[in-house]
């Protein structure tokens, strides 16, 4: 038997099908439980951009946010477990997922949101060198692969098992690169939204929108920042489920999925 | 690849343990919770569910996750303060 090499196309597939199974309600989940956190990281680099340079001498006040920041990550790094789960058990089963996805296994839960705060913490710490965040991301992708996979309480081995699947690095590449583009798409499309809901107001409605013209601007901050968010919010359920594509299918020959398929072949192969 | 069940070598494999790693027939693997599992290991899984892990690594994990995050919120006012006195 011949095992096919691990192809990201072939996991973006799989994933983009996982998604179609699973979305409904489960997406709404990570969706719901994201936007706390990324409207406080809104309010948090408004503030900052605001304050500029004397920006150091706020560091009370911008202190607080990054808690209710942090806080809120709790939340939402909950929501991607939730989906993380429907995605693997909609790929697992090969039907939308029930109740069981509400059953996030606690230890699975706390070991991801160590590695995922520490995702965070590279990212943050290492912004300013743009190469930085990438690794980051790649990270929080695996982060969010394994989570499922951690079985018992300890520090180490969430690490293990991320530093064990690093080897798909090609892949998860290609995956930041796919969802960079993914998320600009996201972006123009919600732009475009917001632009020709504007348009129809103002052809069939006779409203004044001269308020709203400049709300809807690129020039303001606000609002591009919300178009941001709302890209990634709408691009993040796919990015999740293939990261748990992936995994699940670079650990396929340890899973038994492989010799399972070479049993089911040979058994058709007998019965003919 | 002609892999037998490590309990009837009689039995062609059906799966492999995702924990001891060994092949096993379908008779002896349980798929739960969408993995495979020996009737060894599916039990010794059931054992240490039920302590739910040593003390220790419970606090480990927990200080851990805690000190972690904690980081996280004060590197996040220290990343942006540095960026917003750069531009």
């Amino acid at each position: 038997m011949t095992r096919a090499p691990l192809s990201t196309t072939s996991v973006l597939d799989e994933a983009a099908n996982v998604v179609a199974r699973a979305a409904a309600p489960w997406a709404a989940v990570v969706v719901a439980t994201s936007l706390p956190y990324r409207f406080l990281q809104i309010l948090f680099i408004e503030r900052v951009a605001e304050l500029g340079s004397n920006a150091t001498h706020y560091g009370r006040a911008l202190g607080e946010i990054a808690n209710l920041a942090i806080l809120a990550f709790i939340l939402s790094r909950w929501g991607r477990a939730v989906w993380a789960r429907a995605c693997r058990l909609s790929e697992a089963e090969g039907a939308r997922p029930g109740r069981e996805v509400w059953r996030v296994p606690f230890v699975a839960f706390v070991s991801y949101l160590f590695v995922a705060a520490l995702a965070e913490l590279l990212y943050y710490a290492t912004a300013i060198t743009f190469i930085g965040p990438i690794f980051a991301l790649m990270f929080a992708g695996l982060a969010i692969g394994t989570f499922e996979l951690n079985t018992r309480p300890g520090l180490a081995a969430p690490l293990r098992l991320i530093a064990h699947y690093s080897r798909t690095s090609r892949q998860l590449a290609a995956f930041l690169f796919v969802f960079f583009v993914a998320t600009q798409i996201a972006f123009i499309n919600l732009a475009t939204a917001f632009n020709a809901g504007e348009w129809l107001v103002h052809a069939f409605a006779n409203v004044n929108l001269v308020r709203w013209d400049v709300l809807l601007s690129f020039a303001n901050r606000h609002y591009v920042l919300l178009l941001i968010a709302g890209a990634v919010a709408t691009v993040e359920p796919f990015w999740i489920a293939a990261h748990v594509v992936l995994v699940r299918r670079a650990g396929v020959a340890e899973t038994g999925d492989d010799l399972r398929m070479w049993f089911r072949e040979l058994q058709a192969r007998w019965a003919r | 690849m002609q892999r037998h069940c490590i309990h009837h070598p009689q039995r062609l494999a059906f799966a492999v343990c995702m924990t001891c790693r060994n092949t096993v027939c379908q008779s002896c693997a349980t798929h739960w919770d969408g993995i495979y599992y020996c009737t060894t290991c599916l039990a010794a899984r059931r054992t240490a569910s039920a302590e739910r892990g040593s003390v220790a690594g419970w606090l480990t994990l927990a200080a851990g996750a805690a000190v972690t995050l904690w980081l996280s919120a004060r590197v996040m006012v220290w990343a942006g303060a540095l960026i917003a006195g750069l531009f």
